[in-house]
């Protein structure tokens, strides 16, 4: 599998095919202040998974990011605000819009 | 026609008129045999003003927490048009049908199970996209949706659009415009709540999922009608194939180990055929469907500006100032409750001594006086002192909650919280634990892992709350003077270290899975409507007080009969020096004497009760009888067992409340007189060493 390592028998983990991991991806937690994306993926147990979606975050969502520091990140989806802690924003992957 | 008054509501002053609440008006509840009865279930996402929307309905007859997302109770209403009575149940605040917190199950459960005959969904207009996510999951439960479509008027301010026929078309349900603060638009959906409500005909499905999973449903379907699972079978096919823990057990519970070991072959084919977990492709569709209604039915005019909210959260959740504007909120919450409370409190204090005093000289029967005055009237005294502070701490924290500082605070502190075993949410019942242990551990059930709010829940008898204090502060004037003060801010450390010594103990141990990750949404700030705080807040602690009252009440009753009985015998040869002269043994090697150790037991009360009973017991000389029985580290000592020992009565029953197993009510006890014990001999002996 690819160098992110996600193989089938990972269990809890979304697994998708080693063609949905560009070089292009990366995860939420490394985007500074100010950039967006847009969510490609989201590495998350099926609990989180779902709830996320119901907070209206998903696969397509625009996300600009407004703080990133050592507790973790603020992001702005639409006219929605939200706190994400450094775990969470790690598994959530994005492409950089420029 | 619904019968408007023209006096303003109380729950909701400033608005022109007011439905009738049914429990209101004695007159009518005569007439109510003939009345047809229509369930309704108020859901939303958090944050939509659902509580607002209730609180119009039905007068404010409610209790709830204003904690991000929490109803606290289940709380009815009642409501009548034309010949129809609206019960209403306004459930708490979730994202989806989900269920990962206790709340979210509250709400998951009354939908499946209790089938209410209309379920309205109050959404945040200027949010539809997300909140029909919720509405999506609701239809293919079964439910019969009508859409409170909140928060009408503010679409204009974000350059928003929304075509409601359109959207009504597209789904096959109701929607109905409201603007809930000024009670707009409440009427029409009252109207279509009883439409709907005779029309119990369930709305079509309007979403279909891929070939591959469109027949693992049909399949399951089969089997899933072939058990007698009370839910809709298509729904409960949707959950199995999403592997929803939950659900699996309950089909389980129907005896349809049968069907999971299908859905596990089913759920498997799906994965390899399309290199994904079915969930993913089950929610990723509802979101591309939730997309295209949007683009039909939404136009919106893009354009970011900074708003006040980004202002305030650049300080606010600043990586530096966060933590000094947290302590200044705290200090405050201290100032508030504690001073503003204090005349309100000295005056029932007053009140109750005079009354208790009259009773005694009114009386003839001389024990009969007494049991009165000391037992029942004394008893009564104790719960009431606590109401201005607990009213005030809950006012406090609800007007927090209400600006929107609470999410902040819960995730400025998460990366602390989460080193120590808890998470940001935690925060809350920590603060609300040094007011009271009791509205703290209930205010836990917003904790998202099980794991997470069970160590929440505790360790938070560790915190000191209010009822402790004056113990410290008493203990420590006698015995520390200069050093009192910090004789009482020692325990403020002991509790806060304790908790988290023990928290990472607990997660060591017994809760060895992973924190989860931290999620929250930042509310617009927004200011508080302090009529509606207020009264909310005046039901909440009502509630409590009712809830705790009568065990403190009882309590102090059997208080009054160890001390007195046999009546008339001095206070040595009463039952409860007999109990406590049979504990003494024990406490011994902390220097504690039975006097010492019969107050202790009737801390079980209220931890304040240890004064009021040392009090008694020493016929009010205790100051000059402490000092002769203890030696300062023997002081020193009774103070940290007063912090750790048993959480109250009140604390205890929440706990098992809460948990819903008696086996965590019998560990915190455990645990907590075991560790009370060992610090306090920790601190005689060191204290005998260096004295």
């Amino acid at each position: 599998m690819g160098a992110w390592g996600f193989g089938k028998k990972r269990r809890g983990i979304f697994h998708h095919k080693e063609s949905d991991f560009g070089n292009n991806e990366i995860p939420l937690a490394l985007l500074s202040p100010g950039s967006e994306g847009t969510v490609s993926h989201i590495n998350a147990g099926r609990g989180l998974w779902s709830k996320l979606f119901g907070m209206g975050i998903g696969v397509g969502s625009r996300i600009k990011v407004l703080a990133n520091d050592y507790r973790g990140i603020i992001i702005l989806v639409g006219n929605m605000k939200f706190a994400l802690g450094r775990g969470m924003a790690m598994k959530i992957f994005v492409k950089p819009l420029k | 026609m619904i019968k408007f008054t023209s006096m303003t509501c109380s729950g909701c002053p400033g608005k022109k008129f007011c439905f009738t609440n049914l429990a209101d008006d004695t007159h009518l509840i005569s007439t109510t045999q003939s009345l047809k009865k229509i369930r309704v279930a108020l859901i939303g996402n958090p944050n939509t003003g659902k509580s607002c929307i209730f609180n119009e309905l039905t007068h404010g007859k409610q209790y709830i927490g204003n904690w991000p997302g929490v109803t606290v109770e289940k709380k009815e209403g009642k409501l009548r048009y034309n010949s129809y009575e609206i019960v209403i149940t306004d459930l708490p605040g979730t994202y989806n049908l989900g269920a990962i917190s206790i709340d979210e199950k509250i709400s998951r459960d009354y939908i499946i199970e209790e089938k209410p005959d209309v379920v309205v969904q109050v959404v945040d207009s200027t949010k539809l996209e997300r909140n029909l996510y919720l509405t999506i999951e609701l239809l293919e439960s079964g439910a019969n949706v009508v859409l409170a479509l909140n928060m009408f008027d503010q679409l204009e301010a974000w350059g928003i659009k929304i075509d409601v026929e359109k959207l009504k078309q597209i789904l096959g349900l109701e929607a109905v415009p409201t603007v809930a603060i000024r009670g707009e638009g409440l009427e029409e959906l009252v109207k279509k709540i009883v439409q709907k409500g005779l029309n119990p005909a369930s709305n079509p499905i309007p979403i279909t999922y891929n070939r591959d999973i469109e027949k693992a449903i049909s399949q399951l379907i089969q089997e899933i009608k072939k058990i007698g699972i009370k839910a809709n079978p298509r729904w409960v096919a949707i959950k199995l194939l999403e592997e929803d823990q939950d659900i699996i057990e309950k089909v389980k519970f129907y005896g349809g180990n049968e069907i999971i070991k299908i859905s596990k072959e089913l759920i498997t084919e799906i994965w390899d055929k399309n290199g994904v977990h079915p969930s993913f492709l089950i929610s990723q569709t509802r979101y591309n469907f939730i997309k295209e209604i949007i683009s039909k039915t939404v136009s919106r005019k893009v354009e970011t500006t900074l708003t006040l909210t980004d202002l305030i959260d650049h300080v606010v959740t600043h990586k530096v100032w966060s933590l000094p504007i947290f302590f200044i909120v705290i200090w405050s919450m201290f100032k508030f409750t504690f001073d503003v409370a204090a005349p309100f409190v000295d005056a029932i204090d007053i009140t109750f001594s005079l009354l208790a005093e009259w009773v005694k000289n009114a009386v003839t029967i001389d024990w009969l006086g007494s049991l009165l005055a000391d037992g029942v009237i004394g008893g009564v005294g104790f719960v009431l002192v606590f109401f201005p502070n607990i009213f005030m701490l809950f006012l406090y924290m609800s007007i927090m909650e209400d600006i929107g500082y609470m999410s902040r605070a819960a995730y400025n502190l998460d990366s602390l919280l989460r080193r120590i075993g808890l998470s940001g949410k935690s925060i809350i019942p920590m603060l609300l634990g040094m007011g009271c242990n009791v509205p703290a551990i209930m205010s836990a059930r917003t904790i998202d892992s099980h794991e997470d709010r069970l160590v929440t829940i505790l360790v938070t008898p560790l915190i000191p709350c209010s009822a402790r204090l004056p113990v410290f502060i008493m203990i420590a004037s006698i015995f520390f003077a200069k050093m009192a003060s910090l004789a009482v801010l020692s325990m403020y450390f002991l509790g806060f270290t304790l908790a988290i010594l023990i928290a990472l103990l607990l997660r060591k141990i017994i809760f060895k899975g992973r924190i989860l990750p931290f999620i929250m949404e930042l509310p617009n700030y927004k200011t508080p409507t302090m009529s509606l705080t207020f009264s909310q807040t005046w039901n909440r602690a009502k509630h409590f007080l009712k809830k705790v009252g009568g065990v403190i009440l009882i309590l102090s009753i059997v208080m009054w009969f160890l001390l007195n009985m046999p009546y008339g015998a001095p206070i040595e040869d009463s039952y409860g020096a007999l109990l406590g002269k049979t504990i003494e043994p024990i406490l011994r090697p902390l220097g504690f004497t039975w006097e010492i150790a019969l107050a202790l037991i009737f801390g079980f009360i209220a931890k304040e009760v240890v004064i009021s009973a040392l009090g008694v017991i020493f016929s009010g000389a205790a100051e000059t009888a402490l000092v002769s029985i203890l030696s300062p580290a023997s002081a020193f000592a009774l103070m940290a067992f007063v912090l750790i020992y048993t959480p109250c009565i009140p604390t205890l029953v929440t706990i098992k409340n809460e948990t819903n197993s008696w086996k965590w009510l019998v560990v915190t006890l455990f645990y907590e007189l075991t560790l009370a014990y060992f610090i306090a001999l920790g601190i005689v002996l060191i204290g005998n060493l260096l004295f």
